[in-house]
Parts: C-alpha cells; structure tokens; sequence
C-alpha cells in the first residue's frame, strides 16, 4: 500500500517578486516496508520537499496524498495519525525521563490531559525496545548523550503509530557507529514494523548500503532508483561527481575512488613559483 | 493503609511510568503549606486579633468587638484572597509564556499588557490636567478606582493589540521580540510623562508601581476572581498542547497541535490573568518568573500536568509570604511589595537553579 504519493508537485517559496520553485512536477510513490533515501547536495531542495511532504509548508502546485488521501484536507489530528517526524536535532527536555518523552508520541491518540491507557503503555513500551532503549525510560533526557536522545526521539515517532516516518538529517550530530546503527534500525524497523521510511540524509555510504531506494535531488529533478541502479546509470556521479573523482560499481564499501588524493602535491607548489 | 506519598498518585490516578523521578507528592506538601499561609495572613496584622475570634467571623458569627469583625471580613480576607489569586495568576502565566517561547527568562509581562496598564495609569496619574489632581488630591477612594479603570483600559487595549497581532504572526520569537519593543515604547512614554509631571504626582504614579493586594475590595473582588479562574481554566485547557511545545514548535504541529487555536488560547489566558492582576494590584513583579523555575527545581518535572496545579499552589503561597512580609507584623510599618518579592524571592530562585544545574552535571 502507498503511505505516500504526489502527483505534479512543485515545492518551494511563495515570494511577492515571483515564487521561488526548487522542483517542478515531482510524482513520487512511497510503500510501507521500504526505507528511501533522499540524497543531494546543500541547497538543492531537500529539507522543503520534506517539510512540504510533512505537511510542514504548503506546495506551490499538486498533491501530497497521505494513505490515499490529499493531504490538503486533513485536519492537523489526521495528518498526524498519518505521519510522524524525527528532525536533525533532538530537542533540549530537561526535566523529563526517557518515557516521558517518547509518550508524547501518543498525542494524536490520547484525551485531553494526555493520559496514557494500557494500550498507549504498551506501544511505549514496544517502541523503546524496537530502539533498543529501555533503559533509557527511566533517566533525565538532559543526562544522555546526543545519539541516545535522539534514539529516543525515533521511539517517540514509532509511538506515534503512522504508517509514514520522514527524517530529516537524523544523523547530523552523531559519530559514525552511531550513524551506521541508526539506518540499519530504521531498516529493520520498515521491515518489522511495516513502516514507510524516507530519510533525507549526506550519509552516502550508508544510503547506498541500506536504502531500498533512493530519491536523488539535483537541479534538474529528482531521480529515483534503487542503489545500484542509480551506481551503474552514473546518475550518483551526475548528482555529486567532483572533478577527478568517481563512484565504484562493485556494491563494496568503498564507492568514492578520489584520484587528486594520490597526486604528489609538488605540482601545486610549482604552479606557486 | 493510605501514605502520603501515595495522594496524589490518587489525584493523578493515571500516575504511570512518566512520572518516574518526579516528586509529585510536593503538591500536597504545596496544599498544606498554603492553608497555613492563609491562616497567618488572617490572623497577622498591626491590630492583634485572638485566632478563635477570627474563626469565628470567618464562619459567619461576630467578633468580642465590631472592630474586629470589620477588619477581619473588610481587610484581612479581601487581602488574602487578592493576594492568592494575584499568585496563581502570576505563576500559571509566567509558566505559559516560558514554555510557549522556550526561554527561561520569559514572564508574564514579555506581552507587553502590563506596559500597557502602566501607560494607563501614566496618563491618569500623570498626565490629566486639573480634573486629575482634584480626583488624587482629595478623593482616595474614587482615586483608587480610577487608577483601576486606567490600567484595567489600558491592559485591555494591549492585549486586544497582542491577540490581533498574535493571531496573524505565526512566530512565537517574532512576538516576543515585538512585547519587549512595545514594552520600550511604553517605558519611553512614561519616562516622558515623569520628566513633566509635579512632583507630589510622581510619587502617586511610583506608589502604584510598588504594587500592593490591599487595594482591592470586598466589592472589586468577584471581578478579579471570575477574570482570573476563567484564566486559569484556558490555560488548564491547554496542559496537553504545552507538552508538545515543550519538544519544539514543529514537533508540536507534526504531532497534531492546532498551532494557531494554542497560540490564540495562550496569549488570551496570559493577557487576561496578568492585566486583571496589574489593573488590581499593581505591576508584581518576579512572582511570574520564579515561581515557574521553583516548581520545576522542587517537583522535578517539566511535565505541565505537575507544573500547572503547582504553579497554582506555589503561586499563591509565594503571594501570600511576601504579602506578609511586607506588613512586617507587630509593626505599622508596611514596605513596598514590589521590594520583598524580589529580596526574598530571588536568592531562593538562585539556590533552586543553581541545585538544578548542579544536578545535571
């Protein structure tokens, strides 16, 4: 099933002098049980088609369809039964423990004090082992480090219970083990939990191992594929390709083949003189 | 058996796991220290009045001496009761506008409302002509209205400004940003107005800014009470959407939120609980910006569902100290309120934030 879909979607600003477009035309499908990857370079649009995927900013043209249904419609309730965000950085929440904050996923489904019912208990519950943080539940999130909350802020999403997760630059601000164990949970999360996941992200290395596909962002469009189609076309090297380098094909770890890296530097100190 | 440790996990009856590490129980130690406060702030006072006569005037009865029945049903209780409702509405809105613009120095005043009641009293005070300095000179009773109606129009006039204003801007920083120069803009005009005024009316205008709870009487204070309970229901209305924004406004708005019904309903609690309290009492400061950071050193939560019965109950015992206090009991001197809130009140905060830090390092 399609948690999301567009139809000739034009992102970008509404200005008085004219709008400013970043993409034009954008048909794109997302099925729950896969986890996408949106790549490209700074500036290129990603973060607004995000935001407007979200809900977050209005499109200039066209549809966002949420679960089959034109997301221009829904109330802020409905869209957030439908889809749920995790941002590049976790916020600053003192006083609260660990459960607390993941309970705040369970807005869009609890009274309106947010009193927790067993069944919200137990989604909590589920979501903080699903991340791997139970024993977190209990702590300050001001005493955890920036990889552990923002663990949490992905449990937080998990109870929110929508068959769309979007994140954006989720790995930002953590270290590389951190990085590599946050894209094999949200892809073991699309496969256990049946979710939907688009994740914008520069971790290209990573993207490439885990995406099932890819939504690459360049001035010209986006371009969808799944890895190692997108490796052999040569469209990775459209999007990111810098002079004198290029991208493996085997599928290895190491896809960035840097040929100004084994040039003697001499030859730059002659061009001094 | 029933501990105590247990009541208010019997208020809280849905007490779960996202409590853990809160001290909840704080709240019924808040609720018996503000019973006691009550009772000193009726039994205290320049005229010593035996405590069962009190009592008893309290249940309806009469006092030894009409004197006494008159000072305790005429002074003493509107004073309380002033005094508590100025606390929880200082506190409630000093915990919303910390929240809603995720900054710890915000306080109830950052709207401008009460800049703009000081301008109202300004201009009646300071600026009328000779009618003005007939109505202070001579009348003090009819003066004391008339300093009430001028900030009461004037707070209304701001805060009517702040919800328009509040209603198109989607920006909480935009908004502060705009309280805090309208709040200059307010303070210049003032300025401009003491430059020019007599003497003997500048005195009257700063005796206003000291702020005090014994202004109100018996008759004023249904007005005060029914503005500052219909506060405190909106902002009771609003527990749940403040725990979203405390993650971020994003994340409040992906998780549901009705962004601008939230704003709309927070700017309303806060304008109507300050400029009923500034109209009454005087601009009070520092009880709306500490009391927030005391519940939240002493209860040990951000969680608003703790935070708001406290700020309440920590609100009105603040109010209350600080009113007695100020009378210095035994003596007939009565100090400026303004002065004993922040004397006494801001060391205490120091300590509660400085623990605070201590204990996240």
């Amino acid at each position: 099933m399609k948690a999301l879909e567009t139809r000739a979607l034009t992102i970008g600003y509404r200005r008085r002098r004219g709008d400013i477009v970043l993409a034009r035309d954008l048909n794109l499908a997302l099925q729950r049980g896969s986890l996408v990857g949106i790549l490209g370079a700074n500036g290129v649009g990603k973060s607004t088609l995000l935001r407007t995927l979200a809900c977050m900013q209005a499109p200039l043209a066209g549809h966002v369809l949420l679960a089959g249904e034109e997301a221009a419609h829904l109330l802020p309730l409905e869209v957030a039964r439908r889809l749920c965000i995790v941002l590049t950085a976790a916020p600053q929440v003192s006083l609260l423990n660990g459960y607390a904050l993941v309970a705040l996923g369970r807005y869009p489904h609890s009274d309106w004090l947010g009193r927790l019912s067993k069944s919200d208990h137990a989604q909590v519950a589920w979501a903080l082992q699903a991340v791997g943080a139970t024993d977190l539940a209990e702590q300050r999130v001001a005493r955890l480090s920036d990889g552990q909350r923002q663990k949490l802020m992905i449990a937080r999403a998990l109870t929110q219970d929508c068959p769309l997760m979007l994140l954006d630059e989720p790995t930002a601000f953590l270290d590389y083990p951190r990085r590599l164990e946050t894209l094999r949970l949200l892809r073991r999360l699309t496969r256990q939990a049946d979710r939907a996941i688009l994740v914008c992200t520069h971790e290209l290395d990573l993207a490439l191992r885990y995406c099932d596909e890819l939504w690459l962002m360049s001035k010209s469009g986006v371009t969808v594929g799944s890895p190692a189609t997108i490796l052999r076309d040569g469209s990775l090297h459209a999007t990111f390709g810098i002079d004198g380098s290029s991208f493996g094909v085997n599928g290895g770890s190491r896809f960035f083949d840097d040929a100004q890296l084994s040039q003697p530097l001499e030859c730059q100190e002659d061009n001094l003189v | 058996m029933l501990r105590l440790a247990h009541l208010p996990s019997a208020f809280y009856a849905w007490r779960g796991r996202e409590y853990a590490g809160a001290r909840s129980w704080l709240l019924v130690a808040l609720a018996l220290l503000l019973c006691l406060l009550m009772m000193l702030s009726l039994a205290l006072g320049s005229a010593s009045i035996p405590l069962e006569q009190i009592i008893a005037t309290l249940l309806g009865g009469e006092a030894e001496s009409a004197a006494w029945t008159n000072i305790v049903l005429k002074f003493r209780l509107p004073k309380t009761v002033t005094a508590m409702l100025a606390g929880m509405a200082l506190g409630v809105s000093g915990l919303l506008m910390q929240t809603y613009f995720r900054n710890p120095l915000a306080e109830p005043f950052v709207l401008g409302v009460s800049s703009g009641a000081s301008l109202g009293v300004a201009l009646v005070v300071l600026g009328a002509g000779a009618a003005g300095g007939l109505l202070l000179g001579g009348l003090n009773l009819a003066g004391d209205l008339l300093l009430t109606a001028a900030a009461g129009l004037g707070a209304a006039l701001t805060m009517t400004l702040v919800l328009l204003v509040a209603a198109r801007i989607p920006n909480g920083v935009t908004l502060l940003i705009l309280g805090l120069m309208f709040g200059y803009l307010v303070s210049a005009l003032v300025s401009l107005l003491l430059y020019f005024a007599l003497p003997e009316r500048i005195q009257a205008y700063i005796n206003w800014t000291f702020g005090s709870f014994s202004g109100v009487t018996s008759a004023q204070l249904p007005v005060l009470a029914l503005i500052v309970v219909a506060g405190l229901l909106l902002a009771a209305a609003q527990v749940k959407a403040l725990n979203a924004l405390l993650l971020s406004e994003d994340y409040a708005r992906s998780l549901g939120v009705p962004m601008r019904k939230t704003r709309l309903g927070i700017v309303l609690a806060t304008a109507l609980l300050v400029s009923a309290v500034t109209a009454f009492c005087g601009p009070i400061a520092f009880i709306g910006i500490a009391v927030p950071h005391m519940c939240r050193g002493l209860l040990g939560s951000s969680d608003h569902r703790l935070l708001l019965p406290g700020t309440i109950l920590a609100g009105a015992c603040v109010a209350l100290a600080a009113g007695l206090i100020a009378e210095l009991p035994g003596s007939h001197i009565v100090l400026p309120l303004n002065v004993v809130t922040a004397l006494l009140g801001a060391p205490v905060v120091m300590l509660v934030v400085l623990r605070q830090a201590r204990g996240l390092s």
